[in-house]
């Protein structure tokens, strides 16, 4: 009998990553890249518990992301086109456009922080192990980033 | 207020990924070309490489002579097989007249431009196992195109300097020269060496003329050590 082997992502999970990735500034064929990859990697290295195959997707996700940016810095083209045409657009009015524009402010570091914590729901000792760095790191981060996020909030947000 | 920014950040958060919406339907998925990453299209040309090269292997055409190990030679420590695509590691010890070895040259490949491999130089204790005896890290380039003229490369079945050396050079590939006075205890310890990326391994090599001619004839097919009986 044949067997057909289980993708490591089902859709809803395989759409969460994907979206992990876009907040993360990676658009197009750059998401498609990335999926292949941790598609790959999973086939290289699978996850010890298939069960946190999503959160284990995200982490990888997010460090494919910030890799891209730092390979994008390196070649002195930071910001996608479609979120510099996004920054020049007029002053954004809702909370969506607010938190647009401010992710694409934030350093890759912040910005990786940010989605997994309130987009991904990780705490900060499952980020700081993501990511290899002390939870002080972590939390600092996170402070500095919702600093930057808050500027831009909306006034009726911040009520 | 700061519980009420972080809500609100995570409200964004929510709205703006709803950017990304679930792929069109499946039918509509298999009409289109797939997209292939760049990652995979080497991995693929790999996969191809791979299989000429154990077709080529099997032929015998990498069955001595040359200074290259040959590609069937990296084997995971566990005696897996090789995933076939994945070719990272790629050396050349050059020996002194006596024997004794002067360098080994590494070539090791990445899928990912400008990527920092680490590479450990590894000694083989009385038990078997390994232990490491020099660390370093190479640097590697831009990703180049793969095998330039086809899977079996541009300069045909030579062995030596033929398919496997051009074909390894897709990819992104940085390249070490390792010399054996910075390893730890240099070439005095007796048994047989060896190079590892990750979970891959090179053939193994000996150090010390002294150890190059054992029974075993560990070197097989690079045939540089023999000088001593």
């Amino acid at each position: 009998m044949r067997v057909r082997k289980q993708p490591l992502l089902d859709g809803a999970a395989a759409l969460r990553v994907r979206r992990v990735l876009y907040l993360n500034g990676l658009r197009g064929g750059e998401i498609d890249d990335a999926m292949q990859e941790i598609e790959l990697r999973a086939i290289e290295r699978p996850p010890r518990n298939r069960r946190a195959a999503t959160s284990w997707a995200c982490v990888v996700a997010t460090n494919l992301a910030m890799d891209v940016h730092r390979r994008a810095e390196r070649d002195e083209h930071f910001l996608p086109a479609e979120e510099t045409a996004v920054l020049d657009a007029a002053e954004p009015t809702g909370l969506r456009d607010a938190i647009r524009s401010g992710l694409a402010e934030l350093p890759p570091e912040l910005r990786a922080t940010i989605v997994l914590r309130f987009y991904a729901d990780f705490t900060v000792p499952e980020i700081a192990t993501a990511m290899a760095v002390p939870e002080g790191t972590i939390k600092s981060r996170l402070h500095r980033a919702i600093d930057e996020l808050r500027e831009r909030l909306p006034m009726e947000a911040m009520t | 207020m700061s519980d009420k920014t972080e809500d609100q950040i995570r409200e964004g958060l929510k709205l703006l990924a709803e950017d990304v919406q679930p792929p069109e339907g499946a039918a509509e998925r298999r009409a289109g070309v797939p997209r292939i990453s760049r990652r995979v299209g080497v991995v693929l040309a790999g996969a191809a490489v791979c299989a000429t090269l154990g077709g080529l292997a099997a032929a015998g055409t990498f069955s001595g002579g040359g200074n290259h190990p040959a590609l069937a030679d990296l084997v995971r420590p566990s005696g897996g097989p090789m995933i076939p695509a994945v070719i990272p590691l790629w050396i050349t010890p050059h020996y002194a007249s006596d024997g004794t070895l002067t360098s080994v040259d590494a070539r090791v490949r990445s899928s990912t431009a400008n990527d920092s491999i680490v590479l450990n130089v590894m000694h083989s204790t009385p038990s078997g196992a390994g232990t490491v005896v020099y660390t370093t890290q190479v640097s590697t380039g831009a990703v180049s195109s793969s095998c330039p003229s086809g899977a079996t490369g541009a300069s045909g079945p030579t062995g030596a300097s033929g398919p496997a050396q051009n074909c390894f050079n897709a990819g992104s590939v940085g390249t070490a020269t390792l010399v054996p006075s910075d390893w730890i205890g240099g070439c005095q310890r007796t048994g047989h060496y060896w190079v590892a990326v990750g979970d891959f391994t090179s053939e193994r090599f000996t150090c010390d003329a002294a150890d190059s001619a054992g029974p075993t004839g560990a070197l097989g097919p690079t045939g540089t050590t023999t000088a001593t009986g």
